[in-house]
C-alpha cells in the first residue's frame, strides 16, 4: 500500500487507500507553542492544565503543545503559535523547526507497513516574486525525505500544484492549470496531457492576510487566524467585525497581487504551447475556502490579463485534501 | 705600448663576446622555464577549477528522542468513498504514451 503526504505550512495531511477501496485522510495542524516552566511546582501545574491536549515534554523541562491545541493556547495567552515551516519549506526562523517537524511527520505518517513502502510527498516550486536566495526547496526536500526514510518509506517528492493537477484534472485529460493556495505560498502548475510544463510559486498567501490584518487591527496573527477560520465574511465586502473587515480587504489585495504575478510569469513564456481549447483552472487549499473566493479570483484573472484561454474556474472537490489525494495518485504510478 | 693596448682591447672584445653569449643562453633558459611554468600554472588552474567545494546544506541526524510524548495521538482521521484507481490508470496511460 502506497501513501501520499501533503507537507503544508499550515496542515500536514496523510492519504492512504483502505482495503475497502476508500481513501483515508489524517490531518494535523502544523503548529507548536512552547511553555517553559519557571519552577518545578509551575511545571506540575502546567502539565495538569494540559490534560487532554496534544503535547510533548522536552529534555530542558519545557512543554511543547502541538497542532490546533497550540493555536488555542497561544490565543489564550495573547500570543502567536509557531510554525515548523515557513513559506512552504522548513523554517529557518525557528531553531526547533526541524526537530518539531520531524516529530510531527513521524507521528502522522507512522512506520511504513513494510520496508520500502512508497510514499509521495509534495514540495513547493521556486518562487517568481522573491529575489533573494533564502528560499531553499532542495534542503527542505532532503530533510523531509530523511525523516520519512527513517520511518521505513521509499519517499519521493513531487511539486504541490502538480499533485493538485493529478487529483483534479482526470476528466480534462490531465490538461489545465492548478493553483494550490496554502498558508505560506501559492503554487501553480500548467499541465498538458499529464506532463507538467510550467511550475512556479508566489510567496504571499493566507499567512500574509493574517499578518497584514493583525498589523492593521493590533491583534496577534493567531487571533486573526482563529477569527478568519470561524468568522463570517465575504472577500472585498464590508464587515462589522474589524478583524474580518481587514481580512476581507487583504484577501482582495492578495488575489489581485497573485493574478498580476500569474500574468507576468506566464505571458510569452517559452514553455507554454498554444492551447487549442480553453483550459480549466482549479483552485484548492485552505485559503480558497473564504466566501466569494472563486468568483473574485475569476474576475481578477480577466482584469489582470491572464494570458491563457480559460474554460472555467472551479474549486477542487475537496480543497483541503486535494493535494494529498494527488500525491496518493502519483504514488501508484511513479 | 701598442702591443699592450692591443692585448687589452682583444681581451675586452673577447670578454664582451663571452658575456653576450652568457646573456643569450640565460635568456634562452628563462624563456623555456617561463613556458614550462606557464603550462604548469594552467594545469594547476584547471585542477583547481575541477575541485569545487560542495556548499549544499547537509541534513544531519534529526533526533526526536528527547521529546517525551505526553498528550494524545496526532491527527484527525476521516474517510472518503473515493476510487482513485481510474484516475491513476488514466494518468499512467498518458505517461506511457508520452514514453
Amino acid at each position: 500500500m502506497a501513501k501520499g503526504l501533503d507537507v503544508g505550512t499550515s496542515f500536514i495531511v496523510l492519504s492512504s487507500e483502505t482495503e475497502g477501496g476508500t481513501v483515508e485522510y489524517k490531518d494535523f495542524r502544523d503548529a507548536f507553542y512552547v511553555i517553559k516552566p519557571s519552577t518545578p511546582i509551575a511545571s506540575k501545574m502546567i502539565e495538569k492544565g494540559l490534560a487532554g491536549k496534544v503535547f510533548v515534554k522536552d529534555a530542558d523541562g519545557s512543554y511543547i503543545i502541538l497542532g490546533k491545541d497550540a493555536i488555542e493556547k497561544a490565543v489564550e495567552r495573547n500570543d502567536s503559535a509557531k510554525r515548523p515551516m515557513y513559506r512552504g519549506v522548513v523554517s529557518s526562523k525557528e531553531k526547533d523547526a526541524r526537530r518539531i517537524l520531524s516529530y510531527i511527520l513521524k507521528e502522522v505518517a507512522g512506520k511504513a507497513t513494510k520496508k520500502g513502502e512508497k510514499l509521495v510527498f509534495c514540495v513547493p516550486a521556486q518562487p517568481v516574486d522573491q529575489e533573494d536566495d533564502d528560499f531553499d526547496v532542495g534542503y527542505h526536500e532532503d530533510v523531509v525525505k530523511k525523516i520519512l526514510e527513517e520511518c521505513g518509506y521509499e519517499a519521493r517528492a513531487i511539486n504541490e500544484a502538480e499533485a493538485l493537477c493529478y487529483s483534479e484534472l482526470a476528466d480534462d485529460d490531465y490538461t489545465g492549470v492548478a493553483l494550490s493556495w496554502g498558508a505560506g505560498m501559492v503554487n501553480v502548475c500548467v499541465m498538458l496531457n499529464g506532463e507538467p510544463i510550467l511550475k512556479f510559486s508566489t510567496t504571499k498567501s493566507g499567512d500574509w492576510v493574517d499578518r497584514m490584518a493583525a498589523v492593521a487591527t493590533g491583534e496577534t496573527d493567531s487571533v486573526v487566524q482563529a477569527e478568519k477560520e470561524q468568522g463570517d465574511f465575504t472577500i472585498a465586502k464590508p464587515n462589522e467585525n474589524q478583524v474580518l473587515a481587514a481580512v476581507a480587504t487583504y484577501y482582495d489585495r492578495l488575489i489581485d497581487y497573485t493574478t498580476k504575478q500569474l500574468a507576468a510569469a506566464m505571458d510569452g513564456h517559452k514553455a507554454l504551447p498554444k492551447f487549442k481549447d480553453p483550459l480549466p483552472v482549479v483552485v484548492a487549499g485552505g485559503t480558497t475556502k473564504a466566501k466569494g473566493f472563486v468568483k473574485h479570483f475569476e474576475k481578477k484573472l480577466t482584469e489582470n490579463g491572464f494570458p491563457l484561454p480559460v474554460k472555467e474556474v472551479r474549486h477542487a472537490a475537496d480543497p483541503l485534501h486535494a493535494v494529498a489525494r494527488g500525491c496518493l495518485i502519483a504514488s501508484q504510478i511513479l | 705600448m701598442d702591443q699592450a693596448l692591443l692585448a687589452v682591447l682583444s681581451f675586452g672584445v673577447g670578454y664582451a663576446i663571452g658575456s653576450l653569449d652568457n646573456i643569450r643562453s640565460a635568456l634562452k633558459r628563462s624563456e623555456s622555464t617561463s613556458f614550462v611554468s606557464g603550462v604548469a600554472k594552467e594545469q594547476k588552474q584547471q585542477i583547481k577549477n575541477k575541485i569545487n567545494i560542495d556548499e549544499a546544506k547537509y541534513v544531519t541526524d534529526i533526533s526526536t528522542d528527547d521529546l517525551e510524548t505526553k498528550g494524545g495521538s496526532l491527527g484527525v482521521v476521516s474517510q472518503s468513498s473515493d476510487d482513485i484507481s481510474s484516475a491513476a490508470n488514466k494518468l499512467a496511460q498518458l505517461k506511457k504514451m508520452k514514453g
